[in-house]
């Protein structure tokens, strides 16, 4: 049989020029943008567009400007590095790291503010290196599907921020720090004594585009690591096998929801994502500087920095170990300068999770029980764990307060299966079961795994094609999706422009009446204090004692100072208090004994609830919402009819 | 319909005495409604000290005495002798188990709608209304979350008027929709409703909504002593003012100083709030006001039968020494283990919370004296009789009276006289002698 004749070649025409097209494509733009403005129906209004202008450019600028700045950086230490798949990703994770550290200098300084354009303007600098990313060809209709995932994470992050560790940290306390200008932390706002890598981008991209950029900027991380997971996938495993790890992240609820908030599970994945990468490389001092900003930004990324740390002990202290003492010197300096900032602030280095003085009684005081979290830790419900995690984990519920795609059933177990013969994978599962483990002992929230997430989901690059491992993705799609969905049918009239932001948050902050009361009815020069409520982003004023875990931040003011509680406050220039109504119950605390339930939940709500009544006045009350002022010294009333007469 | 839409001129507009028929060495506080900018200045004549808008004047001689505020006058009617002393009445309380005390989302009810008590059945919104004297138990309709409570009636903005009994609105009233501020007020005939800019008062059966400009604080209860409506502002440096629009509908501060006055109530022609120092009643007729030295006002506000407020206090509570109990103006106490709050009086009636129960107090006996509020009547105010004086011609007394069984009794000068049955609706009682008269059960009457 002879070969078929081969098709004769097109006939070579004339080189087409770049001018047409763009000319055509700005006048797309100009007709796009002029049919949305003046679309009489106003389904999306023009505010819309100018909202999504402001935070966006500056989104996609220090997005742009990171990964030229890392691209400097590798070019000049690791140029191979550059050129290679993963290039662009990881010129894009060591971006986002310096420009964190710059931001910390600034911190560390008292010098925040400005300082955020000088670390964009700075990192835009790095693409005069010309750094010679190899970008990855991405099918049409991966592009779609991509974007299909991510569009609720686009109206979520539009739309006015109602999530509560939003509200409570990722935007609060950027907003805080910007208007403090200087790090904040301590006792009463132990949010800003964590170490602060990414807080510190989120700080400067609030003072560029408004609450909109941290979260559309974060949208770009999370799309840029879905497709960072496939390149490296494809590039390792071979074409197609790329696909089902990147969508086994975007198909799963814990991941997703995070897609346009202001989190940082998903930028701790990345930054562990590119260590893995650098781990396979042997690019043992990159992977340490990733390892420790991974670390710096959630602790619970500590079992798969510890992964990482004893394959690359493994695979590199005989032949290189200058380069792992290197690499260990790497992994700890983005952490160590915040635990001695926590230091020389009297703090525990690793307040807040650790170093809350004991009561007076002598009583200790935890910060977290990881307890509460999960199905329980018994044999049983040890050995169901991952059955549990994928079919029993509820998205509103203590149990896991997630939920994950079923297809991680099937990466899971081909990449087990794989790494009986690829170095590599055997590697990665290594980290990623070590990950497991550690997130196995400590609290059992779907989303402590993101950050590992992305690792896991590259070992699964090893899933043979044939596996019907599509039909779990798809089985399971739907109950992923849903409250996803459910959530972005609330938010598209506000991001449209066709509900008010006020009305929006009426209707989705529980406590807006109060929020209400204190935007407009209390100074703007107050002091408020948050005693078991969160929401300290809607606060204008100046606030302290923002929920965090269990209330801990109240529970922990009042247990210290018990009678004195409001007068402490008082004492520190506090003028008013944002009050929830909360009730501890013994249901929700199963693992506590009942004295230890009494006295650190139960007695100081209680507490709280006579001082109010003894020393404090209620100015406006909502639901479960309180707006009390503490009473100052009493006012004379000058002239009191029942004195003596003159 | 008619808009009329009215605003304050900076100047003082009426003076309010805290009495207008004190004895002679009797301190009077005198207060001026000053709409202007701060400090006042206010041209006192007639007074002993002043201090901006509040001035004092202790009267040295029996007869009249015009005290001049820029060009307001007021004039006190001082007289050779005064009573002494606060009565104190106890008051048996029992608990309401059929009323949930934590039922509705607004914790400001249940409370009294005249003898009815208005709570929340499961829905959280007050629609289940019973009487304390009969026990009759009505099913709203409807449920409201923060209704306006008058004399037998409940208003909603939204739903309309219901007069108890009745378990449905009176059809054709006025209904003004969503997006009021706070709950509305109504005496059954008229209410008062609070906008962000405006506040609206008008009888119910009339479409003709009389506007005032106002800036009303969210949350707080407008309050109405017909023609007069109430409401309270933040007043920046002045903190919380009330307000009230008078009977041309022009704004005018009724409570404005440095301190924070607040939780303004109405009922009959007397208007009443709270401030740091104590609880004010407002006689919107003739411009008196009674002040009750009291540390209140820090969550519910005072309630109002007539004249007679009862309050929240907690002296003893910040003074290390007790929890909160609850007093009334006419002497009638609850003081019991635990804190009582939330308040609510009509007649001999007392409803408040203990414990995280509904509880409704009855006064052991009411005695109204010559120098009540509510007393009508000539005369001077001479030494002897109860309290130590009394006045030299008759007394009368008007008022809502909702408790079947009780009976009068006259102070003679030496005893208590048994009189008439006391009929349950609007009465009258009188005293010849011009001394007290004492309410007091039947035997037997159920309580």
């Amino acid at each position: 049989m002879s070969a078929p004749a081969a098709a004769p070649a097109p006939a070579p025409g004339p080189t087409p020029s770049s001018a047409p097209p763009l000319l055509a494509g700005l006048v797309a733009v100009a007709l796009a943008i002029a049919f949305v403005w003046m679309d009489p129906a106003g389904t999306v209004r023009g505010e819309a567009v100018v909202a999504l202008a402001r935070g966006g450019i500056p989104a996609l600028a220090v997005l742009v400007a990171a990964m030229g700045a890392g691209g400097a950086v590798l070019r000049a230490t690791a140029p191979d590095a550059v050129t290679a798949p993963s290039g662009w990703l990881t010129a894009l994770g060591l971006g986002v790291a310096l420009q964190g550290a710059g931001m910390g200098l600034f911190a560390m300084a008292g010098a925040l503010g400005p300082a955020a354009v000088t670390v964009v303007g700075v990192s835009l600098l790095g693409w005069a290196a010309r750094p010679r990313f190899t970008f990855p060809r991405v099918p049409a209709a991966a592009w779609v599907v991509g974007a299909a995932f991510l569009l609720p994470g686009l109206v979520e992050a539009l739309s006015p921020p109602t999530d509560t560790d939003e509200l409570s940290y990722h935007l609060a306390l950027p907003r805080r720090m910007l208007s403090a200008g200087h790090l904040l932390g301590g006792y009463l706002e132990p949010e800003g004594s964590r170490p602060l890598p990414v807080h510190l981008v989120f700080t400067a991209l609030f003072a560029l585009g408004g609450e909109a950029a941290p979260k559309l900027w974060h949208l770009g991380i999370t799309a840029a690591l879905a497709l960072g997971v496939r390149t490296l996938a494809e590039a390792r495993f071979g074409p197609g096998r790329g696909d089902l790890p990147a969508l086994a992240l975007l198909g799963s609820w814990s991941w997703l929801r995070e897609a346009g908030l202001a989190y940082n599970n998903h930028v701790v994945a990345l930054w562990l994502l590119v260590a893995a990468d650098a781990m396979l490389a042997r690019r043992w001092v990159l992977m340490g500087w990733m390892c420790g900003f991974a670390l710096a930004a959630k602790y619970t990324a500590a079992p798969v920095v510890g992964g990482l740390a004893l394959v690359a002990a493994w695979d590199g202290l005989r032949r290189s170990p200058r380069a792992i003492v290197l690499a260990a010197v790497a992994t700890i300096a983005p952490v160590v300068p915040w635990w001695i900032r926590n230091a020389a602030d009297g703090l525990h280095p690793l307040f807040p999770f650790a170093g809350w003085p004991p009561s007076p009684s002598g009583a200790e005081f935890v910060f977290v029980y990881p307890e509460k979290y999960g199905m329980g830790r018994d044999l049983l419900n040890t050995a169901l764990l991952p059955w549990n995690l994928l079919f029993r984990a509820e998205t509103d519920s203590f149990v896991f307060l997630g939920r994950l795609s079923l297809v991680w059933a099937a990466l899971g177990a081909a990449a087990v299966y794989a790494a009986r013969r690829d170095a590599a994978v055997r590697r990665l599962v290594f980290v990623a079961a070590l990950g497991f483990a550690g997130w196995a002992l400590g609290a059992q929230i779907a989303r402590y795994l993101l950050p590992m997430a992305a690792i896991a989901a590259l070992a699964g690059g090893a899933l043979h094609r044939r596996w019907p491992a599509w039909l779990l993705f798809a089985v399971s799609l739907p109950a992923n999706l849903a409250p996803t969905l459910r959530d972005t049918a609330t938010r598209l009239a506000v991001v449209t422009g066709n509900q008010t932001r006020e009305a929006f948050l009426v209707e989705n902050v529980p406590a807006w009446g109060a929020l209400g009361y204190l935007r407009d009815h209390v100074p703007a020069d107050a002091k408020v204090a948050l005693l078991y409520a969160w929401q300290r982003y809607h606060v204008g004023q100046t606030s302290i004692l923002g929920s965090v875990e269990d209330h801990v931040p109240t529970r922990y003011w009042t247990w210290q100072h018990g009678d004195d509680t409001l007068h402490a406050l008082a004492d520190l220039g506090v003028s008013h208090l944002l009050v929830g109504d909360v009730h501890f119950l013994k249901k929700s605390y199963p693992f506590l004994s009942p004295d230890v339930l009494r006295a650190q939940f139960t007695d100081p709500e209680k507490q709280l609830r006579e001082l109010l009544l003894r020393d404090a006045t209620r100015l406006y009350a909502s639901a479960r919402w309180e707006v009390w002022r503490l009473d100052p010294p009493l006012a004379p009333s000058g002239l009191d009819e029942n004195a003596p007469a003159p | 319909m008619l808009l009329l839409v009215t605003a304050a001129s900076a100047a003082v507009l009426v003076i309010a005495a805290s009495d207008l028929r004190p004895a002679v060495g009797q301190p009077v506080r005198l207060t001026a409604s000053w709409s202007g900018p701060l400090p006042a200045e206010i041209a006192w004549r007639g007074v002993d000290t002043a201090l901006g808008a509040e001035a004092r004047v202790v009267p040295r001689a029996a007869g009249p005495l015009l005290v001049h505020a820029d060009d307001a006058t007021i004039t006190l009617d001082v007289q050779p002798a005064g009573n002494a002393g606060a009565p104190q009445v106890q008051a048996d309380a029992r608990s309401l188990p059929a009323v949930e005390a934590a039922s509705c989302r607004d914790d400001r009810y249940p409370a009294l709608a005249g003898a009815w008590v208005a709570w929340c059945s499961t829905t959280g919104r007050v629609d289940r209304a019973t009487h304390l004297g009969t026990r009759a138990e009505v099913s709203l309709s409807a449920g409201a979350t923060a209704p306006g409570l008058g004399p037998d009636a409940v208003l909603a903005a939204d739903l309309g008027l219901w007069r108890l009994p009745e378990a449905t609105p009176v059809p054709d009233q006025t209904r003004v929709g969503t997006g009021s501020v706070g709950p509305p007020a109504t005496d059954g005939t008229h209410g008062v409703f609070a906008w962000a800019n405006r506040v609206e008062a008008f009888a119910l059966t009339e479409r003709q909504r009389e506007q005032t400009e106002a800036a009303p604080l969210p949350g707080y209860p407008t309050a109405l002593a017909w023609p007069f409506a109430a409401w309270v502002e933040s007043g920046g440096e002045t903190g919380e003012d009330v307000w009230m629009r008078d009977t041309t509908s022009a704004r005018i501060p009724l409570a404005r100083t440095i301190r924070n006055e607040r939780l303004v109530v109405g009922s009959g022609r007397w208007l009443a709030w709270v401030d740091e120092a104590g609880v004010y009643v407002q006689d919107t007729t003739r411009g008196e006001r009674r002040a009750y030295p009291a540390s209140t006002g820090f969550v519910f506000g005072p309630s109002l039968w007539g004249p007679v407020a009862c309050w929240e206090d907690r002296a003893a509570l910040r003074d290390g020494t007790g929890d909160i109990d609850v007093r009334c103006s006419d002497g009638v106490t609850v003081a019991r283990p635990g804190h009582q709050r939330a308040p609510s009086r009509w007649g001999p009636w007392l409803l408040f919370r203990e414990a995280g129960q509904m509880m409704v107090a009855t006064a052991a006996e009411l005695v109204f004296d010559d120098d009540d509020p509510r007393a009508e009547g000539g005369g001077n105010t001479v030494a002897g009789g109860w309290r130590g004086a009394h006045r030299d011609a008759p007394v009368a007394w008007s008022f809502d009276w909702p408790a079947a069984g009780w009976r009068v009794e006259r102070w003679d000068g030496a005893a208590w006289v048994p009189g008439e049955a006391l009929a349950v609706g609007p009465v009258t009682v009188s005293n010849p002698s011009g001394d007290a008269v004492r309410l007091r059960p039947v035997d037997g009457a159920a309580r």
